[in-house]
């Protein structure tokens, strides 16, 4: 049954922002594609952040005329909904996008919670939806006809790359530690996976609890382990700790990654950041040969003009949800129609074709995304360089990092 | 092994009074007011924004924050306490409403802190030099050694202000029967509220040194401080400040030594274990005696 929402809980950001196109775009039906964003509630400010890249998208594509079907192009309006970062109220609002506000298609919500709520109602409804923030590879494997994510990496995946980094680098020996909860034990499980598809001996695996502040046991085990690398997974509060009781306890590894290492708010702890690796997908350093929508720095722009007020500057959040409409945009071209099947089989014709603002795209029939990688960064003397892919490298990387004892 | 042994017991020492003074304060206001402080490590992280802030924006290095914060952090509590406790005096039962109402403090102490500093971990870039010292095999880092020094010296000044001074006596009498030291001819309101202001303060200066053990810190990282007060307060015995610095130091140990034998995701079910054992075996804590009724 669908929920009645307060009138102005509906937002409806039409095309009529933009006044160019042809005229036969503007007397064309819209493509309405519907999605819910949360208001209040621990998603809040993530979501927002991925809707203002969904809006630089729209904006974007309707200033071209709109997405052509049949030879006539398309506007496209985004219908909005507030979700409340609540995973109960989720499918109720994505059937009313379905059936009250008749959308073509839909944008999944942020995160892996509130999608997995999300996809039962619109497998149900043959609808098709398009993620673009949600990590969890338990979605690709309830046999989903019409999902695909089009720039999320599944969250096995995640931690590879700083692993085929270090094997470029000659790694050996690698310890791995994470906080035991869903995103940190997954990343580090496909870590794990793919340091020993590479030859590596994973000489630790250990997870800690939420809340723990003291790591000097652990970073003494890991340097005991004999490892080259240390990979401890956590958020970012832990990983900030953990990098300073590194330089406290004078434990020098040859590498140190962090997923959050090159964050604004990392770097602020000032040398106890000096040399450590991580990854991210939006960095001024990366920069992709985009094939589909606009590029790095053409999406700032948008963004800096469209948000001239927002709280907060664009984070990868941003450029997911913007990657993710560039997918979409190439997926309804392919596919010439709004049907769900449709769509989907187009989806897949694509992959591996498209490069986004976010890296190439490549996607199984399950939907879920196997490209899309995080770049590694290293933190130099100057600021982050990016070490891998090679398609996107800016700098080599400083291999054994110096012992804290040579740091100035 | 031996290594990672004699790590756990200097680090279970010198984190362990870190966790004594964190359940000090706590106990402090319990013992004298019976007000369950749910929201002590909201306090507690107030005081590692307050040294940020220092430092960030005054350029003052958490040493020297430590006597702002205090001084600031006791006024605040004098005020909050005329605010919030007299009310308490007038429900059925204080002890439950002051733990919902400190509860409701706890989460609006955590959203002003967001919406103050946002929602990403903060830290002072601020180290010592050297920033450890070689104890033998070891190297142990000099803010942990500073933030022992300081919490042994405040110790020892709780100590002689609770056993050798008129107030402190006070104190410890309101704790032991609050109904005969106002026969006496004790200003209880005025006791009480010095008792909150003080245990405040004590919160901001633990924030400070946290800000420089624990070097990075959230809006939502009360809750985590929170806890560890309570199991700390529960093994010294409720309202018994020398029995929470014995309890901090043997939950700092306990802790750490689980690390060096047990995964680390165990630790802190060892932690859990240690409160919820004292309960069932001793529930008068460590130095506690009998719960009054």
């Amino acid at each position: 049954m669908a929920i009645k929402l307060p009138r102005r809980a509906l937002i409806v950001t039409a095309g009529s922002a933009i006044a160019a196109g042809g005229a036969r775009a503007q007397d064309a039906k819209p493509i309405r594609i519907g999605m819910t964003v949360s208001s209040t509630g621990a998603f809040a400010l993530a979501a927002q952040s991925g809707l203002r890249g969904a809006e630089i998208w729209v904006d974007d594509v309707n200033s071209r005329g709109g997405i052509p079907i049949g030879g006539v192009r398309r506007k496209v309006e985004l219908v909005k909904l507030d979700d409340r970062s609540d995973k109960t109220t989720v499918p109720k609002v994505y059937e009313t996008l379905i059936k009250d506000e008749k959308v073509d298609l839909l944008f999944g919500p942020f995160g892996s919670t509130l999608t997995a709520a999300a996809v039962n109602t619109t497998e149900t409804n043959n609808k098709f939806m398009v993620i673009w923030s949600a990590s969890a590879d338990s979605i690709y494997q309830q046999g989903y006809k019409y999902v695909v994510s089009a720039t999320q990496q599944a969250g096995t995946l995640l931690g590879r790359p700083g692993v085929k980094a270090f094997a470029k680098l000659g790694v050996k020996k690698i310890a791995f530690a994470y906080l035991d909860e869903p995103f940190p034990a997954a990343l580090t499980n496909g870590a794990i996976e793919e340091a020993k598809s590479l030859g590596m001996e994973v000489t630790m695996n250990e997870k800690f609890a939420k809340g723990t502040k003291d790591f000097n046991i652990l970073i003494q085990k890991a340097k005991a382990s004999g490892a080259d690398v240390f990979m401890p997974t956590a958020y970012e509060g832990d990983q900030m700790i953990i990098a300073r009781q590194l330089r406290e306890t004078n434990a020098d590894f040859k590498g140190v990654y962090f997923v959050y290492a090159s964050q604004p708010q990392f770097l602020a702890i000032g040398k106890d950041a000096q040399y450590l690796f991580s990854q991210t997908l939006l960095n001024d350093k990366i920069n992709w040969k985009v094939t589909s929508g606009l590029n790095r720095a053409q999406v700032m722009e948008r963004y800096a003009k469209l948000f001239p007020n927002a709280q907060y500057a664009a984070d990868f959040q941003t450029a997911l949800a913007y990657g993710a409409g560039a997918v979409v945009e190439q997926i309804i071209t392919e596919a010439q129609s709004l049907d769900a099947a449709k769509l989907k089989d187009a989806a897949v014709k694509l992959s591996d074709k498209i490069v986004t603002i976010t890296g190439p795209y490549q996607i199984d029939a399950t939907g879920k995304q196997f490209k899309n990688e995080f770049a590694v960064l290293q933190n130099m003397p100057g600021g982050p360089e990016v070490i891998y892919p090679p398609e996107v490298v800016t700098a080599k990387a400083v291999y054994p990092v110096p012992p804290f004892k040579d740091r100035k | 092994m031996e290594l990672l042994i004699l790590n756990g017991i200097v680090n279970g020492l010198i984190v362990g009074s870190v966790y004594a003074l964190i359940g000090v304060s706590l106990t402090l206001l319990y013992g004298v007011l019976r007000v369950v402080n749910f929201a002590h490590g909201e306090f507690v992280i107030a005081g590692s924004f307050f040294a940020y802030v220092l430092f960030t924006g005054l350029g003052v290095p958490p040493l020297l924050a430590l006597p702002v914060a205090a001084i600031a952090f006791f006024a605040a509590g004098w005020g909050l306490y005329y605010v919030l406790i007299p009310r308490l005096s007038r429900s059925d039962d204080p002890e439950l409403m002051s733990f919902l109402m400190f509860y409701g403090v706890s989460i609006t102490a955590a959203a002003l802190m967001l919406l103050l500093f946002e929602a990403d971990s903060h830290s002072i870039d601020y180290s010592f030099t050297p920033i450890s010292l070689q104890v033998g095999p070891i190297y142990v880092s000099t803010a942990r050694l500073v933030a022992l020094a300081i919490t042994v010296a405040i110790s020892a000044a709780l100590a002689v202000f609770l056993f050798r001074t008129l107030p402190g006596k006070a104190l410890r009498a309101a704790i032991m029967n609050p109904e005969a030291i106002q026969i006496v001819g004790v200003d209880i309101v005025r006791l009480s509220a010095f008792a909150f202001a003080l245990a405040t303060a004590l919160a901001g200066i633990t924030g400070v040194l946290v800000a420089l053990v624990f070097p990075a810190f959230n809006a939502f990282s009360g809750t985590e401080y929170t806890i560890i007060a309570f199991i700390v307060v529960v093994l010294g015995g409720l309202g018994n400040p020398v029995g929470a610095l014995l309890a901090g130091v043997v939950f700092g140990l306990a802790e750490q030594m689980a690390t060096v034998f047990l995964p680390q995701a165990l630790a802190q079910i060892v932690g859990f274990a240690i409160l919820v054992g004292t309960i069932f075996l001793r529930p008068s804590g460590l130095l506690g005696t009998s719960a009054r009724k």
